[in-house]
């Protein structure tokens, strides 16, 4: 009975959530579009994560440079770090690390400013003055999280393979030259194509995430604070299911 | 009901049911009539509706059952779009104030008129600064809403309420929690924009020093039912036991 009851709530959210991002991604092609906020929401979404998802990005790279050097010397192909490491950069760490930071960073702040909004009724307040709280709140988010997660993790990528490089050519004894080749030698389109895809829809979960989490927050601060943390938990858990069946659809139709 | 009578109130409600969820219906059967340029209070303890009785009138929320006309308008039925229009002749101050953080004094009692477009800069300023001056906080122009005690938050609301001259005002708490003076201040307004532009005025309060002040007539909830409707005599010399529990 009460997990009837439970299936009932999780089959309903999710419909709930379906038409949010519906409604959302909707108010991209239609006016009024809020030019201010999404730019405001660009800056922070974007702006505000290069720091710690470069940081991310740099100590990744060098750590994989390390682990992977290991493995491949008794293979006798160490020669193949820079290859291995890019390829594992750009297809998975890349994208989901910077993700899964990002989420956390703004996951938790859109559902707490949405959330803060919707206990101090100024969603209401909106609607009572003739806006509509999607355009407004969930649509800027949305185009942020869309254009400013692929940049990002392109960022991450290139501070990622950076820091093997620096591994590799102070730790292993690697020229340089050598190293670059390999790297540039071993990307091609299967491994850049879903490499950017996955932020965009990276993005767009951490986005919608949050947003369904404040515009659905009852009971006071204690619940905005609920909110922020329960977006984060979703939003990392959507971007590792969302990373393996976008990873399966290209090895579909690669 | 015949289109005369229909026009002489500003808000009829009749029959209103409303339950959140499965719970416990929270307006079980409310009738309203609220006469045009009158001042109806709204009395009843926390958690007893008031709030969503407001919320009902402005279409945020639809009820389970019943009908609510503004104007003469039904606004059950209406689709969001609708009642965009109606919105416009209903101004609202929140519980809480419900100040955007985001944006200045300006441009939250502007906040129609940036979003409509159409005014200039001057234009929207005058406007604004009217509004203002009516609350007194014309210095506050320019200032965040977090840089604002609660009573002059309050305030800005009420003048971002007026911004478009609206027939009908929800007033949510105008009161709580303001010193008396601030208090004082808030009814007077209330008063006044009846006096002056015959606004009508739905004022919900558990306050009843201030309720007697604005009020012309009275309405009390109780457990989703209004249990008395009246001027401040009649409720004054009532026997129900509530309302006088209520009136101690
Ligand atoms: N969005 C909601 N979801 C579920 N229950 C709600 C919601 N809003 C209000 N309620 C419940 O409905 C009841 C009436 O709430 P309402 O806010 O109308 O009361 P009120 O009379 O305004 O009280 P107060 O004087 O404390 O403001 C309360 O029991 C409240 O818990
Ligand atoms: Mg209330």
């Amino acid at each position: 009975m009460n997990s009837l009851k439970l299936i009932f709530r999780l089959i309903k959210s999710v419909q709930e959530f379906s038409l949010l991002a519906y409604h959302g991604l909707r108010g991209i092609f239609q006016r009024p579009i809020y030019w201010r906020d999404t730019i405001d929401q660009m800056d922070r979404f974007g702006i505000g994560s290069f720091l710690i998802v470069g940081f991310t990005g740099l100590f990744t790279g060098m750590v994989m440079a390390l682990q992977m050097a290991v493995t491949l010397e008794r293979f006798g192909i160490k020669s193949l770090v820079g290859r291995a490491v890019s390829v594992s950069i750009v297809r998975e760490l890349g994208p989901v690390l910077s993700a899964l930071i990002v989420a956390g960073r703004m996951g938790s702040g859109i559902a707490a400013e949405i959330g803060a909004m919707k206990v101090g009724e100024q969603t209401d307040a909106l609607r009572a003055m003739g806006t509509d709280p999607v355009r407004k709140l969930v649509t800027p988010r949305m185009i942020a999280g869309l254009i400013m997660m692929p940049v990002l993790t392109v960022f991450a990528d290139f501070i990622g393979v950076f820091g093997s490089y620096v591994i590799c050519s102070s730790v292993l004894d690697f020229s340089g030259n050598l190293y670059w080749t390999s790297v540039l030698e071993s990307l091609d389109e299967t491994d850049v194509f879903p490499g950017l895809t996955k932020p965009l829809f990276f993005g767009l979960i951490i986005s919608t995430v949050g947003c369904y989490m404040g515009l659905g927050t009852r009971g006071g601060t204690v619940g905005v604070g609920k909110a922020a943390t329960e977006s984060v938990v979703i939003a990392s858990l959507g971007i590792i299911l969302a990373d393996f069946l976008i990873t399966k659809f290209y090895f579909a139709i690669l | 009901m015949t289109q005369q009578e229909a026009s002489e109130f500003m808000v009829q409600i009749e029959g209103l049911h409303h339950a959140f969820d499965e719970d416990e219906p929270v307006l079980a059967g409310i009738d309203l009539h609220i006469a045009r340029g009158g001042i109806r209070v709204i009395l009843g303890g926390s958690g007893s509706g008031k709030s969503t009785i407001l919320r009902l009138i402005l279409g945020l929320i639809k009820p389970q059952k019943g009908v609510i006309r503004v104007d003469g308008n039904d606004v059950v039925p209406m689709s969001e779009k609708e009642l965009q229009k109606v919105r416009r002749d209903i101004g609202m101050v929140f519980q809480s104030a419900a100040l955007f953080d985001s944006l200045t004094v300006r441009e939250n009692v502007g906040y129609r008129f940036y979003e409509e477009g159409g005014l200039s800069e001057e234009e929207i300023e005058e406007r604004v600064l009217e509004k203002l001056s009516f609350v007194n906080l014309e210095e506050t122009l320019d200032m965040y809403p977090a840089e604002l005690s609660g009573g002059m938050k309050k305030r800005v609301a009420i003048a971002r309420a007026l911004a478009t001259n609206p027939h009908l005002i929800l007033f949510d708490e105008p009161t709580t929690g303001l010193d008396p003076i601030t208090a004082h201040q808030v009814t007077d307004h209330i008063l006044e924009l009846n006096r002056r532009w015959g606004v009508t005025s739905i004022v919900v309060t558990h306050d009843l020093k201030y309720a007697f002040k604005v009020a012309r007539k009275l309405s009390m909830i109780k457990d989703g039912k209004i249990i008395f409707d009246g001027t401040k005599e009649e409720l004054l010399e009532s026997k129900d036991s509530y309302v006088q529990q209520f009136l101690e």
